[in-house]
């Protein structure tokens, strides 16, 4: 039985499908990755908010249009490996373009050079872009094997499958109990 | 033999049915998953049938027919050509396999041929093949795996895959070669003394507002809960007892597209109660979250975080035998933060529909359909949308029905083609083994 719980477990906890929460390290890593020399990178330890409402970050709270866009692109928590392909994708980029608050600075610049309080802004109207040239609107893929979000770290069953699994999990432990009895 | 070795060896049968379980369940959904919609007919409490387990593997109606069901299609929904004759094994699978009782399998054939006259262009014919699943269930005392698979071909016209089901996709989409659908695949397990409740989790249609086949119903498609495509990946509990039934489901998001973003996750339910055998009436409630807005579903959003709720009332009703009315009253509100200002959209979507037996397998259908998403804004997207259908449909054989829709519609809605405004004429064929 023990067996079976450990396994359920760790089914669980491997295949569900994540969502990108706040992680810490992440301000620090960007400022690591990119050789960030300037004073004061990560604006008096705000640097969540380039993501997240709020420094307290948390399940669902990174809905800044960067933080949107990095888990569009398969950010998930605790991934530094993703986060750190991520910035060198943006950096490849040329010229950099990628805008995601349509305040005419890529993003990728805004970083570097110190203007995270402006990248926590969000200026895309509600046409996406008035605030500025660029912005990234995100295009629907379809099918299991056609998501960007897929990538080092990522689950490799549907998050439906996981759950499935776990259901059955489950029953057969509520059917286990009840032969006990 | 002590009664030590007797425990230790009844756990370790446990532990490897178990396993056998679960390898089971990982091949069915990994490998086979899936389903789509086969029947879905709210009218049937014309029969005094309120609730919707008797005939359907799902409680809440629509998918795969339970042996009961099959039997009911033969004596009270076919055409019958002599009196009181005794269907005997046609509603079996294939018409005549007696399958085990713990399996039910169905296979689905539904094709479609679409004229369009939108407005102010000239006539656009359209073949579509709308449906063709292998859908199954096997259970094993309360446990059930239950799930279909099936294939949606690219479009004749330009060789891309454009067909229905998008959202349901397994496959890469678009491709020139079409894609595997799966609309759904879940477990469950059965609970109670009558195993009245069923709770599963998997991919399942979105319980909300009244289950019916016309999945481009605008109260289907505005709610984004129609059973082509609109189901989503979670866990639910469903109820179904003699005067109340319903089902609320925690909704993790439709693992079919992606980006994450674009992922809704929140909550749904409805329940239904019904004060007699002719007569249901329910409420429903939906609220989900999502980082980022479908514009390519709805163009009137913001590419930005939306809450989207949708709050219904309905009613079947059946005054006498061959009249079936059915409706449904659907508020809506979107509400987005954009650029750090709040942008709320309130707005309606109600059907009524008439479903009228004129005789056994002869159904003559009219339903008409509001739309106004924007209400009291300036904007542009402040106006109603009106569609009115009418429709006969001819359950004429074993298996096989026919069905002719006349479809007009004064504009557009979310999830309708642009080809939706203006006139369409349907003629669909649909077989099952």
């Amino acid at each position: 039985m023990r067996r079976l719980f450990a396994f359920a477990f760790a089914s669980v906890s491997l295949l569900v499908t994540s969502r990108a929460r706040a992680t810490a390290e992440f301000p620090g890593q960007i400022v690591t990755d990119q050789k960030i020399t300037c004073t004061n990178p990560i604006w008096d330890g705000n640097g969540c908010t380039i993501c997240h409402t709020d420094d307290n970050g948390g399940l669902g709270t990174a809905t800044k249009p960067f933080g949107r866009y990095m888990k569009s692109q398969g950010l998930t928590p605790f991934n530094d490996q993703k986060l750190a392909a991520l910035l060198t994708a943006l950096q490849n980029e040329s010229p950099h373009a990628t805008d995601t608050n349509c305040d005419g600075t890529p993003d990728i610049d805004e970083l570097t050079s110190c203007q995270w309080p402006q990248l926590a802004v969000d200026q895309c109207g509600a046409d996406g872009g008035t605030g500025g040239d660029g912005g990234v609107p995100l295009t629907v893929f379809y099918g299991c094997s056609t998501s960007p979000a897929v990538g080092d770290g990522e689950p490799i069953l549907p998050g439906g499958a996981a759950i499935a699994i776990a259901g059955l999990l489950a029953a057969v432990t509520i059917r286990a109990k009840r032969r006990k009895r | 033999m002590t009664w030590r070795w007797r425990r230790r060896a009844g756990a370790a049968t446990f532990v490897m049915r178990a396993t056998a379980l679960v390898v089971v369940a990982c091949t069915f959904a990994c490998v086979l998953l899936a389903s789509r919609p086969a029947h879905a007919f709210p009218w049937m409490i014309r029969e005094g049938y309120t609730g919707c387990n008797t005939c359907h593997a799902d409680p809440s109606g629509a998918g795969i027919l339970t042996a009961y069901g099959r039997g009911m299609e033969e004596v009270v929904l076919r055409m019958p050509y002599k009196k009181d004759a005794d269907p005997g094994k046609l509603g079996n699978f294939a018409w005549s396999v007696d399958l085990p009782e713990q399996l039910l399998l169905q296979t689905d054939f539904r094709n479609l041929a679409l004229v369009l006259f939108p407005s102010g262009s000239s006539a656009q014919f359209q073949d579509v093949l709308m449906q063709l699943d292998q859908s199954a269930q096997l259970k094993l005392g309360r446990f059930r795996m239950n799930g279909s698979i099936g294939y949606s071909p690219p479009s004749v016209a330009n060789g891309e895959f454009t067909g229905g089901g998008l959202g349901a996709t397994l496959t890469d989409a678009p491709g020139q070669y079409g894609a595997l659908v799966a609309r759904q695949y879940w477990l469950g397990l059965d609970i109670g003394k009558d195993e009245e409740f069923l709770l599963r989790a998997g991919r399942i249609n979105v319980p909300f507002g009244v289950r019916t086949i016309e999945h481009p119903f605008l109260v289907r498609q505005v709610t984004r809960t129609d059973i082509d495509k609109g189901q989503q990946h979670g866990v639910s509990l469903a109820y179904t007892g003699e005067k109340v039934r319903g089902e609320i489901m925690a909704i993790a998001g439709n693992f079919a597209i992606s980006p994450d973003a674009f992922r809704e996750r929140g909550g749904s339910g409805f329940f239904e109660w019904m004060p007699s055998n002719k007569v249901a009436v329910g409420a429903s409630a939906l609220i989900t979250h999502a980082d980022q807005a479908r514009t390519d579903y709805d163009a009137s959003l913001a590419p930005a975080p939306i809450w989207r709720h949708a709050y219904a009332v309905h009613a079947r009703i059946s005054p006498v035998k061959p009249l079936v009315i059915l409706a449904e009253f659907d508020a809506l509100l979107n509400s987005q933060l954009v650029a750090g200002n709040a942008e709320n959209h309130a707005g309606v979507v109600a059907l009524l529909q008439a479903d009228v037996q004129v005789y056994q397998g002869i159904h003559v259908l009219a339903a008409g359909e509001v739309y106004n998403g924007h209400i009291g804004e300036t904007s542009t997207y402040d106006t109603t949308t009106a569609t009115a259908w009418l429709g006969a449909w001819w359950f004429f054989a074993p298996h096989f029905d026919f069905r002719i829709d006349g479809v007009y519609s004064s504009g557009s809605a979310p999830g309708l083609p642009p080809s939706a405004q203006g006139t369409s004429l349907l003629a669909q064929i649909h077989g099952y083994l």
